[in-house]
């Protein structure tokens, strides 16, 4: 009977051990392994080769012949961030644990057109309101609102947004200023955007990537939006600039759709692919955009949203304590443009 | 690498096969016992769960996942009806144990189970039954990789239905049989039972997203509907599952039993691209508590 409970423990244990022999190795982890695997990963799923025209073939050539197996982490790193960088993509990096790579020429090689000194000192002042992540102030002799909203990764509670737009709902209008806010949690967008919305409204169309094709796309999927809490239905103005990215296009994107919103700045930095995360064989991490998103009316927007009203920030203005932007939305809300 | 684990399983079978065939003639029965019990089950146990999700990574996660069971057992000489909810939550990590690189994904896999099961031979005396029936079971594996800063969730849900196969044996320990002295007094002279079960499901609804779940930035969509729409009606060909549950019953002087129950899990998905492998040994301690009869 002994014997028969040994074989007993024995067969469990071997149960429990099987689990490799289910699933086999993991893939080698060489300089190369991880090359192919990064490469092959985005030539499947990364959805803007087209849009882009990037011939993701002669990138591989490129920097193919870079790699070595005896190459170091940071060797090795140096070339992969290269190589992403062929995508002109700010929702592409790599993470490793010594750095990340990450792309954000579209902000840096253009007008900042945003002064935070300016906006604290001159128009939020001292007896400034803070909801949430939400700055607010009255401006323009009480007529119209200001919000400053710095990060889509600074989440709120609908209380914080409705506190805001029922303190302003007197007002002649709204100005919220996006510039800088390089995006964040895609559903603080929706619930901000929900506050503005007039109507229930078709605002963007996204398209989810699901092949290996360069242009294997789900079939597209109609975004609506709709009104929702404490609703601000008179002017509106957003503010932006090229480092309004990714979460803030979304919302820029959605808004614009609203016969009472007008934007106003420069072209946002786009980020319209919402970004999925992967793996290489040696644990390094990276994301890359995995959908493409058109406009109602079929534009794609991936490289930045116009805006309706170009204003660019003037340097005799800021010297005087004025943002070029907020006065020019100051003055659409007031002559009801 | 699948033959290895099938070998396994068909080492373990013959294993406890084996290992009761000599008590054949024991005198104890259960027919008394067992005429018509419905028992409901709570149980907790662990899962070692791997999975290898291409979804997200070439790399393999592993982990122990604490978990527990609730449910109805019906036994009957001639019928087996097993309906139970399983939940078992936890972290795997890496199995490479990459260093620095090394995250952990927040894992939780449900099953929802409901077999029946009529004896093939329900006038035969042997100790020994088969019984053969049909299995619809419901699986979710769900996984938040720590690692990656947008869409980090990613799951696949499999709703099968296909034939299950069991076969159980009676039989009782003697004092004299049972030399190990810690277990001597409890479990001797006791009426047990143990059974093995397979299960292979032949239609299957997988829902899985294309991408770790990017569904939920799409807006105010509903994520279920925008699931269900991707639902895909698989068979053999997509996806290769099997099932195999060993199970000890220990009757319990009025009625109620506790179960001991080791389940092999492997299922194999792989609709074109991202693929997903896993493999779940669990074991669970359950007490079965008698609505019918307690002595």
């Amino acid at each position: 009977m002994k014997f028969r409970l040994w074989v007993l423990a024995a067969v469990i244990l071997g149960g429990v051990s099987c689990q490799k022999a289910f699933l086999g190795d993991d893939m080698k982890s060489t300089p190369r392994d991880n090359f192919q695997e990064l490469w092959k990963t985005l030539d499947q799923k990364y959805s803007f080769f087209n849009y882009k025209q990037i011939d993701w073939n002669k990138v591989y050539t490129k920097y193919s012949c870079q790699i070595n197996d005896s190459m170091s982490d940071t060797a090795m790193f140096r070339v992969f961030s290269g190589m992403l960088a062929e995508l002109r993509d700010g929702h592409v990096n790599l993470t490793t644990p010594f750095d990340v790579s990450h792309y954000d020429k579209v902000f840096t090689c253009s007008a900042h057109n945003y002064n935070a000194k300016v906006i604290t000192n001159c128009y939020l002042k001292k007896d400034y309101c803070t909801t949430g992540p939400f700055y607010h102030q009255f401006i323009a002799g009480n007529q119209i609102g200001y919000i400053r909203y710095s990060s889509f990764m600074n989440t709120f509670s609908t209380s914080d947004i409705d506190y805001v737009t029922t303190r302003f709902k007197d007002l002649k209008g709204i100005i919220i200023d996006l510039r800088d806010n390089g995006g964040g949690y895609i559903s603080s967008a929706f619930t901000l955007c929900s506050r503005f919305a007039d109507q229930r409204r078709h605002v963007y169309t996204s398209y989810l990537k699901n092949g290996p094709g360069h242009e294997d796309f789900k079939s597209p999927e109609a975004i609506y939006m709709s009104p929702d809490g404490v609703t601000f239905t008179k002017k509106v103005c957003i503010l932006t600039n090229r480092g309004s990215f990714s979460a803030t296009s979304f919302f820029v994107l959605a808004m614009r759709n609203f016969p009472h919103v007008t934007v106003v700045g420069d072209t946002t930095g786009g980020g319209l692919g919402i970004p999925s995360g992967a793996e290489l064989p040696n644990g390094w991490c990276f994301r890359f955009s995995a959908s493409k998103t058109l406009s109602v009316k079929g534009e794609n927007f991936e490289d930045g949203i116009p805006p309706d009203v170009t204003v660019n920030l003037k340097n005799s203005d800021l010297i005087k304590g004025v943002d070029t932007i907020i006065e020019k939305a100051v003055t659409i809300i007031l002559s009801g443009q | 690498m699948q033959y290895k684990g099938l070998l396994t399983i068909l080492f373990a079978c013959w294993g406890f096969s084996s290992l009761f065939a000599s008590n054949e003639n024991d005198s104890i029965s259960l027919s008394t016992r067992e005429r018509s019990h419905v028992f409901l089950q709570f149980g907790a146990g662990g899962h070692f769960f791997s999975v290898r999700d291409l979804g997200t990574s070439p790399l393999t996660y592993s982990g122990v996942l604490p978990g527990g069971e609730v449910g109805v057992y019906i036994h009957r000489k001639n019928f087996i009806s097993d309906i139970n909810y399983g939940l078992a939550y936890g972290y795997l990590k890496n199995r490479n144990n990459l260093a620095d690189l090394s995250t952990k994904s927040n894992t939780y896999n449900n099953v929802l189970n409901a077999l029946f099961a009529w004896n093939l031979k329900p006038s035969g005396k042997s100790k020994t039954r088969l019984f053969a029936g049909a299995n619809l079971n419901v699986i979710g594996n769900f996984r938040n990789n720590e690692k990656f800063n947008n869409a980090s969730y990613n799951y696949e849900v499999f709703a099968s239905v296909g034939p299950q196969f069991i076969i159980e044996r009676e039989f009782s320990l003697k004092r004299h049989q049972l030399n190990l002295s810690i277990f001597r007094y409890p479990f001797c002279n006791r009426t047990w039972r143990f059974s093995v079960s397979a299960y292979v499901p032949v239609f299957t609804a997988a829902i899985r997203p294309s991408y770790p779940l990017i569904e939920d930035y799409l807006g105010n969509s509903s994520r279920i509907n925008l699931n269900l729409k991707g639902t895909q009606w698989t068979s053999l060909n997509t996806y290769t599952n099997f099932e195999t549950k060993l199970q000890l019953f220990y009757y319990l002087h009025n009625g109620n039993k506790f179960r001991f129950s080791y389940q092999l899990y492997y299922y194999d998905y792989h609709p074109g691209e991202n693929r997903v492998r896993g493999v779940d040994g669990a074991f669970m301690f359950s007490f079965l508590f008698s609505l019918t009869n307690h002595n």
